[in-house]
């Protein structure tokens, strides 16, 4: 872990370049979403301008977690309890799945009560 | 007490005992924005609406990000200056860090308070309008062209402030209120309206309730309507229920003993719906309830009411409390002072489930038949994204679809069935779409209408009847789900950055004491602190271009 003063210090310039990264990613995900020329795929928001955009907000991301908060020199249980969080978020957003892939189907409750037809 | 393991590592984790602490609780929340996240994509994905695609304002958003990721540099170098010992460094990134914080919160405050005092209706045939209304006038007052009305003109409400001109005017003969859930506050103002209009309010009919002493109480007809009445009318229906509700149960306990008695060996389904409250004998000790009372307004008076407390129809309205009106809806218009949008994306995404051409759907709507302002501006669009088509065709070329020619890039559906407030500035300007020039002021607060009414920039006093409208709202959680996850989950992001700077906050204020004492103590507090705002700037990292860009 960066804890030494001389390690500290050094690092500094590391946090003002990444400080200088993040502002450029910033200018570039307004500048692919703005600037017609760099403007990806079709015309205008489509899927291709949503990748490259999280794409560059991950790695961003990616850059905040790993140098301003350490991550990329912690001890293994941060990363146990971290990755934890980022499975289950990520479970989370998968659980959307549930309800456009449903695999129960009926039309509605126009016929009775759905699967009324097997209960007598 | 000493404490243990807040400097120095625990031999089995490696770590002191608060960074497993924040960490645990930053996995925690990483949970709790994966769950809005996950909630953003689904109302996304099964919006039945065209979605606001990068309907915010960039630049605000844009400047947060700068600060937010500025203040994430200083107080990493807030850290490092503890940790080499200089207390005035420290001070200063710390300082830097709280200024941040507070710039962040003012430009999101900027940001809701144009939101939410910015209209917006939807019409009968699903096009949008947008903009400011406008202000009711006194009665008997009325507006003429040229003259703008000074602020004695205008209509107050019962707190002095200006009435909009979206509330509905009911005249009402008679009033029906709920006994047990009228509201006090509108009662009130029901009787000050009558009193202002030399109207009387009084009793429809005589009636004959109890006393908890089951002693008869004459309510007569004609008795002016007060909030001392309600409550003495709703006291006496409260108490008659009550004794009402007691006998039946108690009958009912009678019938269910004696029906087990007469279906000896039977289950209690078998026989249950054969039970009943023998109502002959309660009859007599029953109390009158009087689940409403009705009022007769003399003369016919109109009450002004906001549309989200009246579900209105043209010869009655019910209340939000229950309180039912009879007599006529009068003429209770919406009226735009400024019109700085017109929308026609959900009436087309409506025309094509119908297998209407969009183009036919637009010309017939309601707004471009009864506006030639609007529709001297939808004709200026036209052209614009005639204009538009054109230099894709010519920058992007066209591709082969099945032996047919077809351009490679077109105009988006937002560009071709919405004009926004930067179009009608450019028609204004007399240039073309996309070159018109924004004021610094106006990419933060919206259209400087007074500045540009000189132009006639913006569409004015636009009035809609109330039967043309569908929806309205201000741009709030209410209009539609992009709002209400914007809303929530920005407002969640901002209470983070006001915690977070709080904290911060206080090692800045209080600090200097354990500096003095124990400063790697207080090294580790501030790095602990810190890894929460770095999470915070790691969250508007997403929320950015998700609610801004895309």
């Amino acid at each position: 872990m960066a804890d030494s003063p001389e390690a500290i210090k050094k690092s500094l310039r590391l946090y003002k370049l990444i400080g200088g990264v993040l502002f450029l990613g910033t200018i570039l995900t307004v500048a692919v979403a703005k600037v017609p020329f760099l403007d990806v795929g079709h015309h205008g928001f489509d899927t291709a301008d949503m990748i490259l955009g999280l794409a560059i907000a991950s790695v961003k991301a990616s850059l905040v977690a790993a140098i301003f908060m350490h991550l990329n020199h912690e001890k293994r249980l941060i990363y146990w309890l971290f990755g934890f969080g980022i499975v289950a978020a990520i479970i989370l957003v998968g659980l959307i799945g549930l309800a456009k892939w449903d695999p129960i189907h009926y039309n509605g409750f126009k016929d009775g009560v759905p699967g009324s037809e097997t209960v007598k | 007490m000493e404490i243990p393991y807040i400097v120095t590592p625990r031999k089995d984790t490696g770590l002191f005992n608060s960074k497993i602490a924040i960490w645990l609780f930053l996995a925690s929340e990483v949970m709790l924005f994966g769950g809005f996240f996950s909630a953003y994509i689904f109302l996304r994905l099964g919006a039945d609406y065209p979605w606001p695609e990068r309907a915010l304002p960039v630049l605000p958003g844009l400047i947060n990000t700068f600060v937010l990721i500025f203040s994430s540099v200083t107080v990493v170098f807030a850290w490092a200056a503890l940790k080499l010992r200089q207390w005035g460094r420290f001070q200063i990134f710390m300082g830097i860090t709280i200024i941040c914080s507070v710039l962040f919160m003012g430009f999101k405050g900027v940001e809701y308070y144009v939101k939410l005092h910015h209209q917006a209706v939807r019409l009968m045939d699903y096009s949008v309008v947008e903009g400011h209304l406008g202000y009711k006038l006194k009665d008997g007052v009325h507006a003429e062209h040229g003259h703008e009305p000074g602020e004695a003109d205008f209509a107050l409400n019962d707190k002095g402030g200006k009435i909009e001109e979206n509330v509905i005017d009911f005249e009402a003969t008679d009033i029906s209120f709920n006994t047990v859930r009228y509201h006090r506050a509108w009662v009130e103002q029901m009787i000050a309206r009558a009193a202002e209009k030399n109207a009387t309010i009084t009793l429809a009919s005589e009636l004959r309730l109890q006393n908890d002493d089951k002693a008869e109480v004459v309510f007569e007809e004609g008795r002016e309507l007060s909030l001392e009445l309600l409550d003495s009318i709703k006291e006496a229906h409260l108490e008659a229920r009550a004794n009402n509700a007691k006998l039946r149960t108690e009958n009912l306990r009678l019938q269910w003993k004696k029906a087990k008695a007469e279906n000896p060996g039977k289950r209690d389904w078998e026989f249950a719906e054969n039970v009943v409250v023998d109502q002959s004998a309660i009859e007599e000790k029953l109390m009158p309830e009087q689940a409403s009372v009705s009022f007769k307004v003399e003369p016919p008076t109109a009450f002004r009411f906001r549309p989200r407390d009246i579900k209105e129809a043209a010869e009655s309205g019910t209340l939000r409390d229950g309180t039912a009106l009879k007599g006529k809806m009068l003429e209770s218009p919406m009226v735009f002072h400024y019109v700085d949008a017109i929308d026609f994306r959900h009436l087309v995404m409506k025309a094509e489930e119908k297998g209407i051409d969009a183009e036919v759907a637009i010309e017939n709507s309601w707004l471009l038949k009864e506006n030639p302002v609007l529709r001297e501006a939808w004709e200026w669009h036209k052209g614009e994204i005639a204009k538009l088509e054109a230099r894709l065709l010519e920058d992007y070329g066209t591709h082969d679809e099945n032996g047919v020619q077809v351009a490679d890039r077109v105009p988006t559906d937002t560009e071709r069935y919405r004009i926004g407030w930067y179009d009608f500035v450019a028609k204004a300007d007399g240039v073309d779409r996309g070159e018109e020039r924004i004021t610094l002021k106006e990419e933060f607060m919206g259209p400087d209408y007074v500045k540009r009414a000189e132009k006639h920039t913006f569409p004015s006093h636009i009035v809609i009847p109330r039967e043309q409208v569908q929806f309205a709202s201000k741009f709030a959680p209410a209009w539609n789900n992009y709002y209400a996850i914007y809303f929530t989950m920005t407002g969640l992001h901002g209470l983070h950055v006001i915690g977070g700077a709080l904290v911060l906050a206080y090692y800045l204020f209080c600090g200097k004491k354990m500096y003095l004492s124990n400063p790697e103590w207080l090294a580790n507090r501030v790095e602990i602190g810190g890894l929460f705002w770095h999470f915070v700037d790691l969250v508007w990292i997403f929320l950015f271009p998700i609610l801004y860009l895309m």
